[in-house]
């Protein structure tokens, strides 16, 4: 895992770097990109709200990052920052002729492989089934979390979370099977 | 799809998602620059801006309006006024402390739902007060047809 000095949130940037500005908050960005896409990814319900989301994480890491102290692992603080941000997000009012449909995002690295997109799709429906807090409890089992760092994550006690990643599977296994 | 699979299918997700990261740039530049604020601190903007709107409307109504309005109206809608003022200030003090680097996410979540409900209730009470207000002053003026 790439280690990051957090601790001057307002660093200068020391120039250009293959195109990318090299601040400590851009460093951040790449090193845990994918998990702020895949967080947003599962809780939006088209691309509009994928991108609100993602611009609320990457403000919401912005603001925390002069209080990150290191008591926790980055990828942990990033996604307690990154669900955070996505569980207390409530959709805006749109009309439904402006939401464009999530399988857009995964197209473009997907096209030809229309099985992989609708295996997505299948999953994604299935996990929006839960409500926020088993999603967010999923999530971090199906990335292959301990239970540790989910309970430090959801801040609930560890056998809280056995418990409920029980129950959250079964739900699961039982819409898969309707 | 059992629970293998669906782990199988989160791991494609990272290779699907991958491309997401190449239009960045843009987005970072704008945070680091402070354009863009979060939903949080909006929201707070507003519910400070109707805490002053509201404190200021609930003096003015009876110190301003007296020769315009009756006295019991005025007072009432003083009352209104400082009524929503707490509502937002109640609400500006409880979405201010949600604390998303340090806060567990069941407790994050939780309280976010709870202040969008009392929103919604506040809003609801607010328009079942405001109705015999305007209700009372139709019927002060009701003769009045100019100024209705």
């Amino acid at each position: 895992m790439a280690q990051i000095n957090l601790s001057v949130p307002n660093c200068e940037s020391a120039g250009e770097t293959h195109g990318r500005a090299d601040t400590a908050f851009s460093r951040l960005i790449e090193a845990h990109g994918t998990l702020i896409n895949r967080v947003c990814y599962m809780y939006a319900g088209c691309v509009e709200d994928f991108e609100d989301m993602r611009q609320e994480v990457y403000v919401n890491l912005w603001r925390g990052m002069g209080s990150f102290r290191g008591e926790s692992g980055e990828s942990t603080w990033v996604y307690r920052v990154a669900l955070n941000s996505c569980v207390s997000y409530f959709r805006k009012n749109r009309h439904q002729s402006e939401l464009t449909p999530l399988s857009a995002l995964t197209d473009v690295a997907d096209s030809g492989n229309d099985e992989r997109a609708a295996m997505l799709s299948e999953m994604h429906s299935l996990i929006n089934q839960l409500d926020r807090v088993e999603k967010a409890m999923i999530l971090l089992w199906l990335d292959e979390n301990t239970y540790d760092v989910i309970a430090e994550i959801m801040n609930m006690p560890r056998n809280t979370v056995a418990s409920r990643l029980r129950r959250i599977k079964e739900k699961l296994v039982k819409f898969s099977n309707e | 799809m059992d629970i293998e699979e669906m782990k199988k299918r989160f791991d494609a997700l990272n290779t699907s998602l991958e491309s997401l990261d190449d239009d960045n740039i843009r987005l970072i530049r704008q945070v680091e620059e402070g354009k863009i604020k979060s939903a949080q601190t909006k929201l707070c903007g507003k519910y400070r801006i109707f805490v002053i709107i509201g404190l200021t409307m609930s003096i003015v109504m009876p110190v301003f309006y007296r020769h315009i309005f009756p006295l019991a109206q005025c007072i009432g809608f003083s009352i209104f006024f400082l009524i929503a003022a707490m509502m937002d200030l109640y609400l500006l003090c409880g979405v201010r402390k949600i604390n998303y680097t340090t806060m567990g996410v069941e407790t994050v979540a939780r309280k976010a739902l709870f202040y969008r409900k009392r929103h919604h209730l506040f809003m609801a009470i607010l328009i079942a007060l405001c109705i015999p207000l305007l209700g009372s002053l139709y019927w002060v003026f009701r003769d009045d047809t100019e100024l209705i």
